[in-house]
């Protein structure tokens, strides 16, 4: 308490704005948050800088983090993280945590902390305050992680209505896993781990509700039957752990050129053995691919080669590519409508 | 006190013209003067383009009387030239104005700011003013550095923060200093504004 009373006084409105505006470019966004929380000026000078954050999301497990992507760096701003066993066990309505703590982390260790115990701001405020002073940071994601179960759904979806982006791991309750869905759902993206369901498969009546994209969120290994694929009318369909056979690609691959799947643009997925022309292509009138420039999200303006083109009977063309990475064989296909490829 | 009398402060020894080295001398607003190497002052581009524009030969450093530098008193301009000598012929680093800033204080500087929060402020507004870019670089990081760990009512303290209400207040008790027609052509705009309707520009 002494420390802070003697603490040392700075006058920074008094400086030449380009000075303080200086003073927080070179800030941490630790500093920057704490400091936007002072009046709606400080809040509006952090807003100014246009801090280059990235994606944010606002991740459910034992506690609550919104979490913000920074190049090398996490910021996280963490609430209701318990620390007693009824803690632990207590339903969790979102309303307006006491306890604030703000920590940004790199590799994985913590290189700054700050907490407080005086929060006055509820979640929802939290969030589009985080949103104010990061604008780069529009693009939000909700995720569900292990542990997740004690927080109340109806609260959630009270708090955050319209969420675009969602993301469900393994609870650790099956049944709140289904009532995740049951309550959020629909969204734009989802990223589901398989193993939320019991058969570690993920139920067609969820595949077949026209996300724009789905991932197979990171899990154990499993399959992806040809029928889950083909009842998924999504244009990006990523697979990070779950797999299908050279066999079945193929039977995929002719099924699309007949006119199945007719939104999809990338498909990324696993194989269960190794990628040959032989098996994948069987049947298939492919030729080497022309280099192309991809309009497509993580590899837009990347310029693409080395991939077989297929034609689809109404004439759009696709590229089917295979890579190896950690002694795993994946296989993709970009389909080049007009929107897809840079001109 | 005359210039005669003023005391002369030697920035740095070295800097002292014992060849054909070119110096100049300068004068804080409590008469204090210096001397200071011509490529130290190139850190400063304020002070080098008032040089240039000079164009004074080495006589005319030593006969005319020193470039005073009204704004700034001896000891924040001792500073500003202890370390315009240290990082002579350093290259000036370019503000592209990207965030975040990354600036790393060397030790030289550690010690150099190595003072009372009151001085710290004076040198941070004598190198703005003086235009040293990197010298306003660190002494902002030294600035932004009291922030670490601090929570938000300590941050409010160390930087004495005013809250929304007293923003307001302070608004209002300027307001009500203005001149009356003033205010009222004030509180006329506000009320425009209020029904939507375009400003008087």
């Amino acid at each position: 308490m002494a420390a802070t009373m003697n603490a040392p006084r700075f006058p920074l409105t008094e400086l030449p704005v380009p000075c303080a505006k200086n003073v927080l470019q070179t800030m941490s966004p630790l500093q920057l948050v704490v400091y936007s929380l002072l009046s709606k000026k400080c809040k509006n000078h952090v807003n100014s800088i246009n801090y280059p954050t990235e994606v944010m999301s606002i991740q459910f497990t034992q506690g609550l983090a919104i979490i913000i992507k920074i190049k090398q760096d996490i910021l996280r701003v963490g609430f209701y993280e318990p620390h007693t066993q009824e803690e632990m066990e207590n339903k969790k309505q979102l309303g307006t945590p006491k306890n604030v703590t703000i920590a940004i982390g790199r590799n994985e260790t913590v290189v700054e902390e700050c907490r407080w115990t005086t929060n006055q701001l509820g979640v929802k405020e939290w969030v589009e305050h985080l949103k104010f002073v990061f604008p780069n940071s529009n693009d939000i994601w909700l995720n569900f992680m292990q542990r997740s179960f004690r927080f109340d759904l109806d609260c959630v979806k009270k708090i955050f209505p319209n969420i675009p982006k969602l993301c469900i791991y393994h609870t650790g309750r099956f049944k709140y896993n289904q009532l995740i869905l049951q309550k959020l759902l629909p969204t734009e993206v989802i990223s589901i781990a398989p193993n939320c369901f019991r058969d570690s498969r993920i139920p067609q009546r969820i595949l077949i509700q026209n996300f724009a994209n789905v991932h197979y969120a990171q899990g154990p290994l499993t399959r992806i039957p040809l029928n889950d694929l083909l009842i998924n009318n999504s244009k990006q369909i990523m697979a990070i752990n779950s797999q299908i056979s050279s066999k079945e690609f193929n039977k995929f691959l002719k099924l699309w050129i007949r006119g199945a799947n007719p939104r999809i643009e990338f498909l990324s997925v696993l194989i269960s053995d190794e990628f040959t022309e032989y098996i994948s292509m069987k049947g298939i009138t492919y030729q080497k691919m022309q280099e192309r420039k991809c309009n497509l999200g993580c590899l837009k303006n990347v310029t693409l080669s080395g991939g077989l083109d297929v034609c689809r009977m109404d004439g759009t063309k696709a590229t089917v590519g295979a890579f190896r990475e950690d002694n795993r064989s994946w296989l993709i296909i970009i389909v080049w409508h007009d929107h897809c490829i840079v001109p | 006190m005359s210039v005669e009398n003023a005391p002369v402060v030697d920035v740095d020894e070295a800097a002292i013209p014992v060849e054909k080295k070119m110096y100049y001398r300068f004068e804080s607003n409590d008469k204090k003067e210096f001397r200071v190497s011509e490529l130290a002052i190139q850190q400063s581009e304020t002070l080098n383009r008032l040089v240039e524009a000079m164009g004074y030969t080495s006589e005319d450093v030593e006969n005319k009387p020193a470039i005073a530098i009204e704004n700034i008193d001896g000891k924040t301009l001792k500073l500003v030239f202890q370390w315009c000598e240290h990082h002579k012929g350093e290259a000036i680093p370019v503000d592209d104005g990207s965030v975040p800033k990354i600036v790393e204080i060397p030790e030289f500087d550690a010690k150099l700011m190595d003072i009372d929060n009151g001085l710290l402020f004076k040198l941070i507004w004598a190198a703005d003013y003086l235009n040293i870019v990197q010298l306003l670089n660190v002494s902002c990081k030294k600035v932004a550095n009291m922030a670490q760990g601090k929570t938000p009512a300590q941050l409010r303290r160390v930087y004495l923060l005013p809250s929304d209400e007293e923003d307001e207040a302070a608004k209002r008790a300027a307001q009500e200093a203005q001149d009356p027609r003033a205010r009222e052509v004030e509180e006329e705009f506000e009320e425009r504004k209020r029904q939507g309707g375009n400003s008087f520009f």
